[in-house]
C-alpha cells in the first residue's frame, strides 16, 4: 500500500566510472610471453655459464649479512629449500625472467592507458629489453635487482599520494619504504626523509600537529615492522645481532667525500631519459589535471642520490646501479604518467640513446666474459636467421 | 455498498493555500476531513497551509501528511474521517473485535488494508478500517458480498493494537519458526546437525587415537594447520585492508545525488528500533529519528519492545510522539533475542525498505535517501545495503578508542573490501537497510541465532542477492565498560560460531551458492576469527615459554617451512594486523587514534577472553542472548540532559 511508488528512478549516484581496459588483452599476453621467452633463453645460458651459481655462492657465504641485502636473503633463503645448486641457479634465473616478462607485459599496458600509440609502446618495451645494463643486471648481477624494484615501486607510490591521495596511497607509500631498508644501507637512510615528506603530504599534516604525527606513524611503521622480522629471522637463525648492526655502523661511520663527477658522467651517458621528468616539471601543457612534481624530481633525484652515495658511503654497489637505477625509475615513472606527444617522442628517442649507449660505452660494466655467452646464443640464432 | 461512499464527491480545499481541489474521492475525503478539523479547531489553518505545501512536495496523503508532521492526533483525525463519512467511530481497546469473524489466513490482508471485521450488528457484518478505499470495497465485496457488510472507522494504531491482540499465538510463533519451519538446515535452532555432531565425534576420536599414537608427529600436523590457517587469515585482512582502503571500493552517494532527490518519489521507509529496557534512551532515540531527511507522512517508525518492559512502554507513552511512531508489544517467548523481536515486528511492516536502529543510535540524516538512491540504480539483487557504524564517543575511555579502531576497520575497510570481492557481507547490527519484500522472501532474521545480521548477510548471498555498503554513518555508544564490553563480545563471537556451523552443514551446497571466492571468504571472515582467538592464548603461552626459559624446545615442532610461517606470524603478521588497525583511523581522520592503536594486542588479549566465555556459552547455552546496556556513556548522558531539556 505505498502510497507513493517511485514512477522513475531518482537522478544520478555518482558519475560512472570509465571501464577498465582488461590487463590481459591478447598484445599485453603477446609482449609479457615474448620477454619471457627471450629472458628464459638467456638465462639458461646463463646458469650454464655459472653466473647465477655465483651469485648463490656468494650470498650463501654470508654476502647480504655482510652488506644488508635482506630481500636477496630471502629470495635466496626460499629458493635454498631446494636441495642442489643447479636447481637453484635454474629457479633463480626461471623466477627473474618470469617476474620480467609479467612486468614488462603490465608495462606495456600501462603504457597504452596513458595514450601512447601501440608502436611507441613496444619501443619503450623493446629498448628497456635490449638495454645491455638492464639485462646484465638480470641475469649477471641479480645483487642489485632489490634496488632496482625498490625504485620502481616508489615512483608510483610517490605519485599516488600526490595523486590520489587517499588512505590506500597512504599504506602503499608506507610499505614500499621497507623495500629501500632490504635493498641497501645507502637507500635504508632514505627512508627518513621519505617518511618526513609522506607525512607531509597529508594537508592535514600542516594544520594538526597530531595529523602529522599519524601519518609519520603510517608511514614509517611498516619498515620498522620488516626491520623487527629480519632481527627475528637473525634470531631464529642464531645469528649475531651485532653482525647485522655493524653493516649499518660500517657503512655511515666510514663516510668520506669521493669523487662523484664519474658516477655523475655515467648517469649523463647511461640514462640520458633524466631529462623527460625534468621537463615536464616545467613543460607548459600537460595533458594532467594538474602537474604532479614530486614524483617526477624523484626519478631523477633518487638515483642521483645513489650515484653520490656510493662516492660517499663504503659500498660494493657497482658504478652501473645508478643509471640502471634511472632507467627503472623512469620506466616505472612513464607507466603512471600521462605525457605530451613531444615528451613521449622524447622519451623515445632517449631510450633508444640509452640503449645504444648502454652497448657502446661499456667501461661501467664490461664482462667480456658475460659478453661471450650472449654471443655464443646470437651467433647460431643469427647464423640460423641468415639461413 | 455503504450508500456514505458513493455521497461523499470532490470537495473544495481552502482558497488561500493556492493548489487547485482534488478530484479523487479518497483524496476529497481528506479535504473535507481538514476542513472539519478547522472547524473544530483541532487544525490551525496555518498548519494546514504548510501540509498541503508538505503534501505536494512528498506525494504522500493529506492524511499521513498532517499526521506526520504532529499537526493532529492520529485519534482526532479519524474521529473526523467517521464523521465525514457518517459512520460511527469505534475505539478498538474499549469495544474490541469480535475474533470469531477473524480468519488467520487473512491476517496479511487485514495489514494490507487496514481493516477488521469488527462486529455483526442486526445480522450485517461491520468492518472497522480507516479509510474506505476502492481496494477494499472489492475485497470485502469479494469476501462478505457486496450488500452484507458496512463499515465503522478507528485509527491505525487501534488496528495495530487489534491485530496483534488477535494474531499474538500466531505472530509470535512466526517470529520464532518461520525460518525453522521452511528451511530447517538454515536455523541455528540446533547448533550442531546429526551429521555435524557425527562428524564432530569421529574427528575427536581420530584426534585423540592420534595423540596416543603419535603425539609428537600429530602436534606437528596440528601446529602446520593452525600456522597456515593463520597465515591465510592474516593475508586475507591484508588484502580487504588494502583493497578496502581505496576510495574505488566506497559506494559513494555524493551530496549532490541526494539533493536532486524528488520527496515525492520516495517510497514508505519502515524504521525498526528494537529496545529493551531503554527507557532512558528514549529522547535520544526520537530526537535522531526526528532528524533524520524524509518526509515523515513517509516514515513508519515501530518501536519493538517487550510486552513485559512496561518501563519503556510507559516511557514511550510519555514521550507524546509523532503519529509516525507506533509501539509494537512483543508477546513474551523463548528465545528472548532481538532477530525474534525484529521477525515480530515486521509482520507489521508496510514500507517498500525497512532497517533496524538500536536506541542510542544517531544515523546521518541523509541515509535512508541514500539507501533509496543505492537500490535505485544497481540492479535488482541488490537486496540490502549497510551503513557504516562508529562510535560517537571515542575518547571516552581506552576500551572506547579501540572499539572505535576495531569500528573503522570493520566498516571502512573490510566490509568495502568484502563488498569490492563481491562475496557474502556480515551485516552489522544496525543500519542495515532491506528491501522489504526480499527480506520477507529469504525468511527474514534467524531468531536463534544471536548474530542474526551476520547470519543473514551469507543467507541473503545463498539466495543470489548482493549486499552493499553506503557512505553513510550511523554513530552509535561504543561500549566503554569491561564487563557489558566482554559480554557483547563474546554474543558476537558465539555468533559467528553459530553462523559457521549452520552454514556448514551442507558445505558443498554452499559452496555451489556462493562460488569458490565467496566460499573463501566466508571461512576466513566468519569461520577463522573465533578459532584463532580461541587458539591465540596457547600460541602465546609457547612464545612466551621459548623467550622466558631456555628449558623448552620447540623448534620441532615448527619444521619448515611452517617454521618460518610462524616466525612470519608472530612478527610480522601481527604487527602489520596492528599497523592495519592503526590505519583504520584515518578515513574518519581519527588522527588521534593513530598513537593509541599500538596497543591493539592488548584488546586482542579481551576478545580471547571473551571468545572463551563465547565457545563454553555455544554448547550450555547458545541461544542465550547477552543484553548490552546501552546509555553508560557520559557523552550519552550530556546528550540526553541537553535533549531533555529542549524537551521542557
Amino acid at each position: 500500500m505505498s502510497d507513493a511508488a517511485v514512477t522513475s528512478p531518482p537522478a544520478i549516484v555518482a558519475p560512472p566510472a570509465r571501464p577498465a581496459k582488461p590487463l590481459w588483452r591478447p598484445a599485453t599476453l603477446i609482449i609479457a610471453l615474448s620477454a619471457l621467452v627471450m629472458l628464459t633463453l638467456l638465462a639458461y645460458l646463463v646458469v650454464e655459464a655459472g653466473y647465477l651459481r655465483a651469485d648463490i655462492e656468494a650470498l650463501q657465504g654470508g654476502e647480504a649479512w655482510r652488506t644488508g641485502g635482506w630481500m636477496a636473503q630471502v629470495v635466496l633463503r626460499v629458493v635454498s629449500l631446494l636441495p642442489d645448486a643447479e636447481w637453484q641457479a635454474v629457479v633463480l634465473a626461471l623466477m627473474a625472467a618470469s617476474v620480467t616478462g609479467v612486468m614488462f607485459g603490465v608495462l606495456y599496458h600501462r603504457l597504452r592507458l596513458n595514450g601512447w600509440t601501440v608502436l611507441g609502446a613496444i619501443v619503450i618495451v623493446a629498448t628497456l629489453g635490449l638495454h645491455a645494463g638492464e639485462l646484465y643486471a638480470l641475469t649477471a648481477s641479480s645483487r642489485a635487482i632489490p634496488l632496482y624494484i625498490a625504485l620502481a615501486a616508489l615512483i608510483p607510490a610517490i605519485r599516488a599520494l600526490e595523486d590520489v591521495g587517499d588512505v590506500q596511497s597512504a599504506i602503499t607509500f608506507g610499505m614500499v619504504l621497507p623495500l629501500l631498508l632490504l635493498a641497501s644501507p645507502i637507500t635504508t637512510l632514505l627512508i627518513v626523509p621519505l617518511t618526513i615528506a609522506g607525512a607531509l603530504a597529508n594537508p592535514d599534516s600542516w594544520r594538526d600537529g597530531r595529523a602529522f604525527v599519524a601519518m609519520l606513524l603510517v608511514a614509517i611503521l611498516p619498515t620498522l615492522i620488516v626491520a623487527s622480522g629480519v632481527i627475528g629471522y637473525a634470531v631464529q637463525a642464531r645469528l649475531d645481532l651485532t653482525l647485522i648492526l655493524s653493516t649499518y655502523i660500517r657503512t655511515y661511520a666510514q663516510i668520506r667525500v669521493g669523487d662523484i663527477s664519474g658516477s655523475l658522467m655515467a648517469l649523463l651517458a647511461f640514462a640520458p631519459v633524466g631529462l623527460v621528468p625534468l621537463l615536464y616539471c616545467v613543460w607548459r601543457k600537460l595533458p594532467e589535471r594538474r602537474r604532479y612534481v614530486w614524483s617526477a624530481l624523484a626519478v631523477v633525484g633518487l638515483p642521483l642520490y645513489l650515484a653520490m652515495a656510493r662516492q660517499t658511503f663504503p659500498s660494493t654497489m657497482s658504478a652501473i646501479v645508478p643509471p640502471l637505477a634511472l632507467v627503472t625509475a623512469f620506466v616505472s615513472w612513464l607507466s603512471v604518467v600521462r605525457l605530451p606527444f613531444a615528451l613521449r617522442a622524447l622519451s623515445v628517442g632517449l631510450m633508444l640513446a640509452s640503449a645504444v649507449l648502454s652497448w657502446w660505452v661499456t667501461g661501467l660494466w664490461d664482462d667480456p666474459e658475460w659478453k661471450a655467452t650472449l654471443w655464443a646464443l646470437a651467433a647460431p640464432v643469427m647464423g640460423w636467421v641468415g639461413g | 455498498m455503504p450508500r456514505v461512499v458513493e455521497k461523499n464527491g470532490p470537495i473544495d480545499s481552502p482558497d488561500i493555500v493556492g493548489f487547485e481541489p482534488p478530484a479523487e474521492p479518497v483524496v476529497a475525503l481528506h479535504d473535507a476531513v481538514t476542513r472539519l478539523l478547522i472547524e473544530k479547531k483541532q487544525l490551525a489553518l496555518t498548519d494546514l497551509a504548510v501540509a498541503l505545501r508538505r503534501q505536494h512536495e512528498w506525494g504522500s496523503s493529506l492524511a499521513r501528511t498532517v499526521i506526520g508532521l504532529g499537526f493532529v492526533r492520529p485519534m482526532d483525525y479519524y474521529r473526523a474521517v467517521a464523521e465525514v463519512y457518517e459512520v460511527p467511530f469505534v475505539n478498538l481497546q474499549d469495544d474490541p473485535v469480535d475474533a470469531t469473524l477473524t480468519r488467520v489466513e487473512e491476517r496479511s490482508d487485514y495489514a494490507e488494508l487496514n481493516v477488521l471485521p469488527w462486529r455483526r450488528v442486526n445480522g450485517r457484518l461491520m468492518l472497522a478500517t480507516i479509510e474506505i478505499s476502492p481496494d477494499l470495497i472489492r475485497w470485502a465485496d469479494e469476501r462478505f458480498g457486496a450488500e452484507n457488510y458496512d463499515f465503522v472507522v478507528t485509527s491505525p494504531f487501534d488496528i495495530l493494537w487489534q491485530t496483534s491482540e488477535l494474531f499474538r499465538q500466531w505472530d509470535s510463533y512466526f517470529a520464532r519458526e518461520a525460518l525453522f519451519a521452511w528451511k530447517p538446515e538454515h536455523s541455528a535452532k540446533t547448533t550442531l546437525s546429526k551429521s555435524q555432531k557425527i562428524a564432530v565425534a569421529v574427528m575427536a576420536g581420530m584426534l585423540a587415537m592420534a595423540l596416543i599414537l603419535a603425539p609428537m608427529g600429530t602436534a606437528v600436523v596440528l601446529m602446520a594447520v593452525f600456522t597456515t590457517i593463520y597465515t591465510i587469515t592474516f593475508v586475507f585482512k591484508f588484502v580487504l585492508t588494502f583493497v578496502g582502503a581505496s576510495r574505488k571500493a566506497d559506494m559513494e552517494i555524493s551530496p549532490e545525488a541526494v539533493k536532486a532527490v524528488r520527496d515525492a518519489d520516495l517510497p514508505i521507509y519502515t524504521v525498526l528500533v528494537p529496545m529493551f529496557r531503554e527507557a532512558k534512551v528514549l529522547p535520544l532515540l526520537t530526537r535522531s529519528l526526528k532528524g533524520l531527511d524524509y518526509p515523515a507522512s513517509k516514515l513508519e517508525v515501530k518501536l519493538v519492545l517487550e510486552e513485559e518492559d512496561t518501563e519503556t512502554i510507559d516511557a514511550a507513552k510519555a514521550l507524546r510522539l509523532p503519529g509516525t511512531f507506533e509501539i509494537i508489544r512483543v508477546p513474551k517467548s523463548q528465545p528472548k533475542t532481538k532477530p525474534k523481536a525484529c521477525n515480530y515486528a515486521l509482520q507489521f511492516c508496510r514500507g517498500e525498505f525497512v532497517t533496524i536502529y538500536d536506541a542510542e543510535d544517531q544515523p546521518e540524516p541523509d541515509q535512508l535517501k541514500k539507501a533509496v538512491l543505492a537500490f535505485r540504480n544497481s540492479d535488482e539483487k541488490l537486496a540490502c545495503v549497510q551503513g557504516r557504524l562508529n562510535y560517537f564517543n571515542r575518547g571516552e575511555n581506552w576500551l572506547t578508542r579501540m572499539f572505535t579502531l576495531e569500528y573503522s576497520q570493520w566498516f571502512d575497510f573490510l566490509l568495502p573490501g568484502l563488498d569490492w570481492l563481491k562475496v557474502p557481507i556480515p551485516l552489522g547490527g544496525t543500519s542495515n537497510h532491506f528491501k522489504l519484500a526480499v527480506l520477507r522472501k529469504v525468511g527474514a532474521w534467524d531468531p536463534y541465532n544471536v548474530t542474526e545480521d551476520a547470519d543473514l548477510g551469507v543467507r541473503l548471498a545463498q539466495e543470489g542477492y548482493t549486499v552493499g555498503v553506503i557512505n553513510s554513518t550511523t554513530f552509535e555508544e561504543a561500549n566503554g565498560v569491561l564487563p557489558s564490553w566482554i559480554k557483547q563480545r563474546s554474543r558476537w563471537i558465539k555468533g559467528y560460531m553459530q553462523t559457521w556451523l549452520v552454514h556448514m552443514r551442507h558445505p558443498i551446497q554452499l559452496w555451489k551458492s556462493i562460488g569458490t571466492k565467496g566460499f573463501f571468504a566466508f571461512h576466513f571472515f566468519i569461520g577463522a576469527p573465533p578459532f584463532t582467538m580461541l587458539l591465540a592464548p596457547i600460541l602465546w603461552i609457547i612464545t612466551l615459554l621459548v623467550w622466558l626459559t631456555t628449558t623448552f624446545e620447540f623448534g620441532w615442532l615448527f619444521p619448515e617451512p611452517f617454521g618460518t610461517m610462524a616466525l612470519f606470524n608472530l612478527i610480522i603478521g601481527n604487527l602489520f594486523l596492528v599497523y592495519f588497525g592503526v590505519v583504520a583511523a584515518l578515513k574518519r581522520k581519527y588522527y588521534d587514534l593513530v598513537p593509541v592503536g599500538i596497543l591493539l594486542p592488548v584488546y586482542w588479549v579481551l576478545h580471547s577472553i571473551a571468545a572463551y566465555k563465547a565457545f563454553w556459552q555455544l554448547i550450555v547455552n547458545p541461544h542465550y542472548w547477552e543484553k548490552t546496556e546501552h546509555g553508560t556513556s557520559s557523552v550519552t548522558q550530556k546528550t540526553l540532559e541537553e535533549v531533555k531539556a529542549t524537551l521542557k
